[in-house]
């Protein structure tokens, strides 16, 4: 019995749980824990970096040929069925183009969040690294619901007092389920973080996101929210920097050149960047690339007749023979290089002087302001697209025409950049009559649907669908 | 066939051997009550036969000589007599039967040790590894069909190397695994079949490497009071392998062998549309649509204009062309595979050693073209009896696994000859394809459309393609018995699985690209398992008996994955070394994930007159997984057993000779989450992707420190009883369990930043009724048929999903969400009404039960579920002289399938080629069809624009089904005492051979690819281009000697 008492004595001490807390404690190797993650002004710098890896991932194309297709700028796509319920304003919530740039959008403002939380927690950041971090957070998570808002959700100016529903406004992280604030607020929280974004961005931040990037997106934000002054502040700051100078050639979307690297894009006040450095070919427009570059039977994404017509009513626009081809039956697209290769790898800008230029030319001729300067915004564009003087605006011109040609130009200068369903929406909140393929401006496929998911938890509240 | 009957005829004649029947021997056979008629008397050599008659009288002749005789009946312990005749002599010879409790002394694995079958007080349903080797199977879990009454097993599809889908007792899991735990010879084994994700539309069963031929026995534990040692990972219930050892039993060599030979073709054939049906199909569709000339073509390259912009001109131009191409895609998918296996076996048996080593080879190749798995796999267990107080136990098994793969379902292959594969496509291009199609095709090429890699033919031509699967099982056990009825067992094992995926694809493939690439995807996984335990047995006397197991376990795994990318290759990495230098190469390490749990368990066995039996069993399981707030989970189960047939005012009457009753309660759990789920993790590594080449530091997950384990509770009550003399047997069990915490892998809005979130939530009921019967109809020496059936009945309920909505949680791509009120595994869809006979539209139901034009997604409800209601076997087993012969036969009741692929193959006319059942449309209004009026526009059917995915009732249909699984015919030769061949047997079989179904698809019996457990455990009865079973044939040699 003794013996018997001795083993059931070992065998109790075995059982015993002592050390067994150490043998439970093990986590993955490879991943790290948020709490061993974030320790450094590095790691910070990195946890940003990788906010413009997903900006990368969107604005690749992704998210610009979502707002084209809404817009009356390109034909119906080919046979790509979840562009084609974009276009046809039948987005359903299974949509999972739709949802996977909605997704993208909010997984860099998530990281956003991420960055601003942590900010506080590292140690050894100077005030002015700390500064400049949150002020890059908030410019990002600023682009991303504005982009989210001016598609999923119907304009600024649909309802008097803008309590339309707009979209959800994530300004902390976790898990839980958010309801949908309205336009006004949405607005209001953008600007918020964008005006942050001004104040505290460096003058130059080599590429990224600074002082100026934060002017061109306010004037965008602004000018879509009918507060043209105000977009002719931001405008002026960005424009009279004299930090950028529009590009001679047409060639908006740069090309690698013959010996393989990108050159700076003069123009550019905000985009992304491909990259190419020893064995990584980072492409970041395959967006682009991946639908409008022609397959054995055509391309998936091509331009409408209504817009072919448009180009055609000026026949001496350089941007015809530069930017359109005609082939395979389609209106194709040049405007990322004439050829597979041009356009097989390229930075792509989001906010471009020429831009600024357009709608600074429109604000001053919707408040009435000093019309030359409008006329000569309108004019540098000309002069790239015609030659110079060749199709000037007189130095006579209107308010009125002023405002017809900037917004002539815009939808020109900018096809395929997704901002063209911007001047649809604006044009008809403003109430002027326009429509949109047969359609009204506000019609219910003009918000696209959300992803199912943001139904699964709360009382959420969608976007009609049905088409229109 | 006929060849095969006359060479086994002409083998029988040769060594069969002529008797003379001048001399008898005669008697009575009796037991304690009386005369037994029925006894079957033969001789040993199976020369000669008879069976007693009414009066218990036997009168056997045979050849003067020595013969040894043998008395068997069922429910009695058989004798055997030695008995020499002399020429012309009548022996008389009476014997005494004694009756037995038949099979209750049979001993039953459990876990951590073994128990009578009498003493058993849980749920276990033993199979004979004998059983295993009967059919000619994938993966031994795939015999195990049809065995036991509430396992449900469904065999996987054709592809090789796919696993079943094995539910015990229902699925009590969500997002969680819902298969049970393996454990073979005390090792709960890697199982896994995610290890590869869902590439090339098949999941990996890592099980496959394991040899049948190895196995001994299988025992399936169902209730708690049999899973409960198993405490945490019980729930799903566990299935023991124990493999084959050398016993003192049976001492000396002995060896065997077996060989089988076959082929298999697909069970059923798709029917799709021939060019000319599909174009006349789609011109009707287009001129429904008010369409005028010759309707255009998907994937035609036409010059005027794309799809219905093309000019009218060459709109026909083109259609004349398409004519004159009509390819038979699922022929050139589909053929006949072969199939080959060998078994060497060998034993070896000393009062000290015991050995057996076991080599295999088995070449399963499948139906689709360029598939097949091929298994190498050797296994030694001995056995070491150093003396009274000591032994040492070994067991060590290597196999390799080969698959060589195809792309099928919605990857290629035979999926894309059931889908985008239309028949106008050529094979390979000519000039009138050139004409048609245009690009850069040139004469010769292999055709390839929607840029690149689609071709069956030409991506199974250019592809290099394989699975690697290396798999080591390791045991040793060092038992020690320092005093009599003690014995502590220490035990250490190790399990290896090395996975690798290596596919090279040439540039040829992707047009659109300009490199080639080769990827190589490997996960080797450790897994490491030590126990120590004690058991004890105490008499107190004769009546009073208790055995008591004490035990300590630790487990440690590790999983380690590297995928490498490299471009611009001329050749795969798995056939050739090349200058790495000259490519780009990219490494993908992955986390290295791992988990331990730690386990203290003890169980009490109390046994009392040999007739009441209580047992009680507890766990306590604290495991990595867990999240920090929940790190032990505590297991208890108790259960009794009663043999009411050994009380004394039983009555014992002729019909009813034995009865008992147990019962049991307990809890286990599950905890087949994730290893990393509770953590908040970042990640430095996106495949290596930066941005702008500088690095990058990204959020990957959301943790849930408040993660722990489901927990089930079981309450079981089980019937056994023998009637006549144990010729019949049956078994009743019902049972309840309810699940609570089930694990939800929630979709979260996607506006959090990530897609989920793992939360205990979720409350599951299953509950049921199963029966199984044994019955020896006939027991004659010449000819014995045997019986066996079994059905069960489980009814499952989602009982509670914490408010979420039935979208929160989905079968990855299928329509099955979580429905409260509803079985896991049910289809959410728009509820088809009919199509209206005036207009040829569909009609569904909306929300409310009212009828619509309109389809929508918001109206989506519960229209069925993939359970079925009754699930069964039956065995019929006959022997006649020399002959044997084996019907098996399965059957499932009450299920649903939802034919995923219906809504295009059924559905809006697009670039999918058409099922002929299509035929049966609307076209003229009165028209009562099955089919909609045809159309180009999904929106004609109600449909949103750009969503041709028809999610209706329409595709949803009764898939009740009995198949005759297995037919087998055997011939044992007689042997010669001087033989040195001890058993020789030729045999014969064919599976699949018939199913009975209504189900108008392929394969009404369908386990489809899955993305992972969670979307396994909602959408079983799902099928998306399914490949269907196969049906094989073969021819088996097995000798021992």
């Amino acid at each position: 019995m003794k013996k018997i008492k001795i083993i059931i004595l070992a065998l109790a001490v075995a059982t015993g749980f002592s050390g067994c807390k150490k043998w439970l404690d093990i986590g993955p190797e490879g991943a790290i824990l948020a709490e061993d993650a974030i320790n450094t002004p590095e790691d910070l710098q990195r946890l940003l970096n990788s906010c413009y890896d997903v900006l990368g991932n969107v604005y690749d194309g992704n998210v610009q040929n979502i707002a084209e297709l809404m817009s009356d700028n390109l034909a119906r796509p080919l046979n790509n069925l979840d562009l084609t319920s974009v276009y046809d304003r039948e987005v359903t919530f299974f949509n999972s183009t739709t949802n996977a740039v909605y997704a993208d959008l909010y997984r860099a403002i998530y990281r956003s969040n991420e960055l601003i939380r942590n900010v506080e927690l590292v140690e050894n950041l100077s005030s002015e690294e700390s500064t400049r971090i949150q002020a890059e957070a908030r410019f990002i998570r600023a682009l991303c619901h504005y982009w989210t808002l001016k598609l999923w959700a119907q304009p600024w100016g649909s309802t008097p007092d803008n309590s339309h529903l707009g979209v959800v406004i994530r300004d902390q992280a976790g898990p839980f389920p958010k309801p949908r604030s309205s336009v006004k607020e949405s607005y209001e929280f953008i600007i918020e973080d964008i005006q942050f974004a001004f104040d505290n961005l460096p003058s130059t931040n080599s590429g990224y996101a600074d002082r100026l990037s934060a002017a061109g997106l306010m004037a965008q934000v602004l000018f879509q929210k009918m507060d043209y002054n105000g977009a002719i502040t931001y405008a002026n700051e960005v424009i009279n920097s004299g930090r950028f100078s529009l590009l001679t050639s047409l060639d908006a979307f740069q090309a690698f050149t013959a010996d393989g690297f990108l050159t700076p894009n003069p123009e550019n006040i905000f985009g992304i960047n491909s990259f190419v450095g020893g064995s990584i070919i980072d492409a970041r427009n395959e967006g682009f690339r991946n639908n409008y570059w022609p397959g054995a039977s055509g391309a998936q994404l091509s331009y409408s007749t209504e817009l072919n017509n448009f180009f055609s009513l000026s026949p001496q626009d350089g941007r015809i023979s530069t930017w359109i081809n005609e082939a395979d039956g389609q209106v194709q697209t040049k405007k990322f290089g004439s050829n597979a290769a041009e356009s097989f790898f390229f930075s792509v800008p989001i906010i471009r002087l020429s831009h600024l230029h357009l709608i600074r030319a429109e604000a001053i001729g919707m408040v009435n302001g000093d019309l030359s300067v409008a006329i000569e915004d309108i004019n540098a564009i000309r002069d790239r697209a015609f030659g110079v003087g060749l199709n000037d605006m007189p130095s006579g011109a209107t308010a009125q025409q002023i405002i017809l040609a900037a917004r002539e130009e815009f939808r020109k200068e900018t096809i395929s950049e997704g901002y063209r369903i911007d001047q649809i929406k604006r044009i008809g909140a403003s109430g002027e009559n326009i429509v949109v393929r047969g359609a009204p401006w506000n019609c219910p496929g003009m918000a696209i649907q959300f992803p199912n998911s943001e139904f699964t938890g709360a009382d959420f509240v969608g976007n009609p669908e049905g088409g229109c | 066939m006929r060849i095969f009957y006359a060479f086994t005829a002409c083998a029988a004649f040769l060594i069969g051997s002529i008797s003379m029947h001048a001399q008898t021997v005669k008697g009575t056979v009796k037991d304690d009550a009386g005369t037994l008629p029925g006894v079957v008397v033969k001789d040993a050599a199976n020369t000669a036969g008879t069976s007693s008659d009414i009066d218990g009288n036997y009168n056997l002749k045979l050849k003067a000589g020595r013969h040894t005789l043998e008395f068997k009946m069922v429910g009695y312990s058989s004798q055997t007599k030695e008995v020499t005749l002399a020429e012309g002599q009548t022996l008389t010879l009476d014997i005494t039967l004694q009756s037995e409790d038949s099979d209750l002394d049979e001993v039953v694995i459990v876990g951590y040790g073994v128990q009578r079958k009498r003493e058993v007080t849980g749920s276990i349903a033993k199979v004979d590894g004998k059983e295993l080797t009967k059919l000619p199977v994938p993966s031994f879990e795939a015999a195990l069909q049809g065995q036991a009454a509430g396992v449900a097993v469904t065999q996987g599809s054709g592809l090789a190397g796919s696993g079943s889908l094995v539910r015990i007792r229902g699925i009590a899991s969500i997002s969680a695994g819902g298969d049970p735990l393996y454990v073979i010879d005390g090792i709960p084994i890697i199982q896994n079949q995610f290890i590869n994700g869902n590439t090339g539309a098949l999941n990996s069963n890592p099980l496959a490497t394991i040899n049948p031929n190895d196995i001994e026995s299988i025992e399936i534990l169902k209730d708690a009071a049999a899973t409960g040692i198993y405490g945490s990972r019980g729930a799903n219930g566990v299935i023991l392998v124990t493999t084959k050892r050398g016993v003192r039993s049976k001492k000396g060599v002995q060896f065997d062998f077996s060989t089988r030979h076959g082929f298999g073709v697909a069970a059923s054939r798709p029917n799709m549309m021939n060019t000319e049906q599909y174009l006349a199909i789609r011109q009707e569709a287009w001129e429904n649509d008010g369409g005028t000339g010759y309707v255009w073509l998907p994937g035609v390259a036409y010059e005027s204009g794309q799809g219905a912009e093309a000019s009218a001109l060459e709109r026909q131009q083109k259609y004349e062309l398409a004519k004159k191409i009509d390819t038979d895609w699922v022929d050139e998918t589909i053929g006949t595979g072969f199939k080959q296996n060998y078994n060497f076996g060998a034993t070896y048996s000393t009062d000290k050693i015991g050995l057996y080593t076991g080599l295999s080879y088995d070449d399963n190749g499948a139906y689709l073209l360029g598939n097949s798995y091929e298994r190498m796999s050797g296994r030694t267990n001995f056995d070491y009896t150093i003396n009274k107080k000591w032994k040492v136990m070994t067991s060590l098994s290597y196999s390799i696994g080969r698959n060589n793969r195809v792309d099928a379902a919605w990857s290629g292959g035979l999926g894309l000859a059931m889908s985008t594969a239309l028949p106008y496509y050529p094979v390979t291009v000519d000039s009138t394809a050139l004409e048609l199609f245009g690009g850069d095709f040139e004469v010769a090429d292999y055709f390839m459309w929607n840029n690149g890699y689609t071709s069956p033919v030409a991506v199974r031509e250019a592809i290099k393609w394989r699975t690697d699967e290396k798999r080591l099982i390791s045991n040793l056990s060092i038992i020690h018995s320092p005093i009599k009825n003690l014995n502590i067992r220490l035990s250490g094992a190790y399990d290896y699985l090395d996975f690798s995926n290596n596919q090279f694809v040439p540039q040829e493939l992707y047009p659109n690209t300009f490199s080639s690439s080769a990827t190589e995807n490997s996960t080797w996984s450790n897994n490491w398992n030590s126990s120590l335990t004690a058991d004890y047995i105490y008499e107190v006397n004769e009546d009073h008996k208790l055995t008591f197991l004490a035990g300590f376990e630790l487990q440690e795994f590790w999983s380690n994955y590297l995928g490498r990318n490299y471009n611009f290759v001329e050749d795969s990495p798995i056939q050739d070394d090349f200058e790495t230098d000259s490519t780009i190469v990219q490494f993908f390490p992955g986390n290295r994930d791992g988990w331990t749990f730690v386990s203290t368990f003890a169980r009490i066995n109390y046994s009392i007159k040999n007739k009441y039996f209580i047992q009680a069993v507890s766990r306590i399981d604290g495991s990595s997984r867990f999240g920090v707030n929940n790190r032990y989970g505590y297991f208890p189960s108790v259960s009794a057993g009663w043999i009411i047939s050994d009380e004394r005012w039983f009555n014992k009457n002729k019909f009813v000779n034995f009865l008992k009753l147990r019962t049991g309660w307990g809890k286990s759990g599950n905890s087949d989450i994730p290893a990393s789920a509770q953590f908040n993790l970042f990640s430095n590594n996106n495949n290596g992707i930066t941005y702008n080449g500088q690095p990058i530091l990204f959020p990957t997950q959301f943790g849930n420190p408040d993660l722990q384990w489901e927990n089930t509770t079981t309450l079981d009550a089980t019937l056994e009883i023998g009637m006549l003399k144990d010729r019949l047997t049956a078994q009743v069990s019902v049972y309840r369990k309810v699940t609570t915490n089930a694990l939800m892998n929630v979709n979260i809005p996607a506006s959090t930043g990530f897609g989920n979130y793992w939360d205990n939530v979720a409350e599951i009921l299953n509950r049921g009724i199963e029966l199984s019967i044994v019955s020896y109809n006939i027991t004659k020496p010449n000819f014995e048929w045997k019986t066996e059936f079994n059905i069960a009945r489980n009814y499952n309920e989602l009982v509670d999903i914490g408010g979420y909505t039935p979208d929160a949680v989905s079968g990855g791509t299928n329509d099955s969400r979580v429905i409260v009120g509803k079985p896991i595994g049910s289809f959410y869809l728009m509820k088809f009404s009919h199509i209206d006979a005036e207009t040829g539209l569909p009609v569904y139901f909306d929300s409310n039960g009212n009828e619509t034009f309109d389809y929508d997604n918001a109206e989506r409800q519960y229209v069925g579920d993939g359970l079925p209601e009754a699930i069964g076997g039956i065995t019929n087993s006959f022997r006649y002289k020399q002959w044997d012969a084996q019907i098996l036969a399965t059957f499932s009741l009450g299920a649903k399938i939802f034919d995923s692929s219906g809504k295009r193959q059924l559905g809006v006319v697009t670039d999918w080629n058409m099922r002929t059942d299509l035929l049966d449309r609307w076209t003229q209004p009165g028209d009562e069809a099955t089919f909609a009026r045809l159309t180009l526009d999904e929106t004609n059917y109600g449909l949103p624009s750009g969503f041709p995915w028809w999610n209706t009732s329409l595709f949803m249909y009764d898939a009740d089904y009995l198949r005759i699984r297995n037919v087998a015919i055997g011939y044992t030769f007689k042997l010669k005492k001087e033989s040195k061949l001890q058993n020789l047997r030729i045999g014969a079989n064919a599976t699949n051979l018939f199913t009975f179904t209504n189900f108008p698809g392929l394969d009404p019996e369908l386990v489809r690819d899955f993305e992972n457990p969670q979307d396994r455990n909602l959408s079983p009865n799902v099928t998306y281009l399914t490949p269907p079973q196969e049906r094989s044939f073969n021819f088996s040699i097995n000798a021992n000697f």
